[in-house]
């Protein structure tokens, strides 16, 4: 399965990307609601397959997520996670209805959280795109609403097949004012961790 | 006073007597226990994937360090070791210079004997956990009861081998720490929760099992287009039970559905959790 591992000016040079990736999301979500959003800065870490769940507050937290495969130059997997009431309190905010309005996430509702991931995204990947010279397309998202880790270890699975450790890119996103705190959770396979790291170096050649 | 082993993905464990072994937000990963009813022992696998096809395993390393107290022990133990192709980088019968030797030669196994001096052998292994937090762990200990055995398990040890430590006990518990990863397949997984069950006393004859899982989560993806991992998953399994004449006697399976189980090992009942309610196996 062979080690893999990132040297520290690597690791920092990935958090700087996600930094400036989650920024220009957080900028479009902003726009979009009409709210500040907060983001911290983001999380690059490798996680044992074992241990993925403690980032997500816990195995079997339920929680609504969107999932999205992303292909061409590099291969990963993009979800959204929100605590229940959390999911719908943001599309209360979309929509422009009341928090407290929406009670579950079907029709309208779902196409609303659809749409907000699909900004998110969108804003995430183009900066991304921008700043690798790679050309990212995102599958259509996805819903469900589970167990945090249920909804969430086919991809591990299919990511860490070749893998034991993840490699993780983690954001909390929070709207002011509002009780809505996210995380926006990007994993690469390997080939594809190899692929920007190569392109960092080519690119900017400071590594 | 009630135990739980939490199985975590792509870990197993094995509980004895008393206690539950627990796999939580199954989704597509599918946990498999095995059992012997009778003899009250009990594995769970937190299987993630079908098959390792096409996988390479690196052959791990096989460096170990053997700290026990006794000398006609740790010979036996280190020329079995020897004798199948370890490279013993250290051997001793105290504590400390089982740390400075850990420190200095980074063993893939550490093989460390219940009484090891001073003071006891939990002692030993939160030090060595210490120096390294994922420092692998098998421990040398008398015949013990069953609950106890558990409670080596519980307190961090990978893998107990008791007295007689004949040349199959330390072969197969010293393969089975140096090969923990790989336990996200099933084909794996399965083999080797059966040897360590009758390694720890189950019947091989007696053994039975049930399985829960295996779910697609996303339904409005097409299963195939996620490699259809779960169905895979129960299909693979089923297929691997049947072959080691392992009869599975319930099954919570497939639908849209994250699931948490908990196996307990004294009336052999699953409580299978989803976020809607719970129902017994």
């Amino acid at each position: 399965m062979g080690d893999f591992s990132l040297s520290s000016l690597e690791l920092d040079a990935m958090n700087e990307i996600g930094n400036v990736a989650t920024g220009n999301a957080a900028t479009a979500l902003s726009k979009f609601l009409n709210k500040n959003v907060g983001m911290n800065l983001p999380e690059t870490v490798f996680v044992p397959l074992g241990q993925f769940a403690e980032h997500l507050g816990g195995p079997e937290k339920v929680v609504s997520a969107i999932y999205l495969h992303v292909e061409g130059d590099l291969e990963g997997e993009v979800t959204f996670v929100f605590p229940k009431e959390g999911a719908l309190e943001l599309v209360d905010l979309a929509i422009g209805n009341p928090p407290g309005t929406t009670k579950v996430l079907e029709g309208m509702e779902e196409s609303a959280f659809k749409e907000i991931s699909n900004i998110l995204t969108g804003a995430f990947l183009n900066a991304l795109s921008r700043m690798l010279d790679v050309t990212i397309l995102p599958s259509i998202p996805h819903t469900a609403t589970d167990m945090a880790q249920a909804l969430m270890d086919f991809m591990l699975a299919k990511v860490g097949r070749y893998a034991d450790d993840i490699f993780l890119v983690k954001t909390k996103i929070n709207v002011e004012g509002h009780n809505v705190d996210g995380d926006f959770i990007v994993v690469f396979d390997k080939q594809s961790l190899k692929s920007i790291i190569t392109r960092l170096h080519t690119k900017y050649g400071v590594l | 006073m009630a135990r739980e082993i939490i199985v975590g993905m792509g870990e197993m464990g094995v509980g004895a007597c008393e206690g539950t072994l627990a796999a939580l937000g199954l989704g597509s990963c599918v946990a498999v226990i095995l059992y012997d009813p009778v003899a009250k022992i009990a594995g769970c696998a937190h299987v993630m994937l079908p098959d390792s096809q096409g996988v390479t395993f690196e052959t791990p390393q096989r460096t170990v360090l053997l700290a026990e107290a006794d000398p006609f022990v740790r010979q036996m133990v280190g020329e079995i070791l020897r004798g199948a192709g370890f490279t013993v980088i250290g051997e001793t019968g105290e504590r400390h210079e089982m740390l400075s030797l850990y420190q200095h030669h980074k063993p893939s196994l550490s093989i460390v004997s219940v009484f090891l001096p001073p003071q006891c052998w939990y002692d030993a292994i939160s030090s060595l956990r210490g120096l390294d937090r994922l420092a692998s762990v098998m421990l040398l200990s008398p015949p013990v009861e069953s609950h106890v055995l558990m409670e080596y398990l519980l307190l961090g040890a990978h893998e107990v081998i008791t007295n007689p430590f004949t040349r199959e006990k330390v072969i197969d518990g010293a393969e089975y720490v140096l090969n923990l990863r790989s336990y996200k397949f099933a084909d794996r997984a399965i083999p080797m929760l059966r040897r360590r069950l009758v390694l720890h006393g189950a019947d091989p004859n007696r053994l039975v099992a049930k399985i829960a899982g295996g779910a697609h989560m996303f339904p409005t993806i097409i299963e195939e287009d996620l490699l259809g991992i779960g169905k895979k998953n129960i299909e693979n399994i089923k297929s691997l039970l049947r072959a080691a004449n392992i009869p599975l006697v319930a099954e919570e399976t497939g639908a849209n559905v994250g699931r948490t189980v908990r196996f307990d090992v004294a009336t052999s009942t699953l409580l299978v959790r989803t976020k809607d309610g719970e129902k017994i196996l």
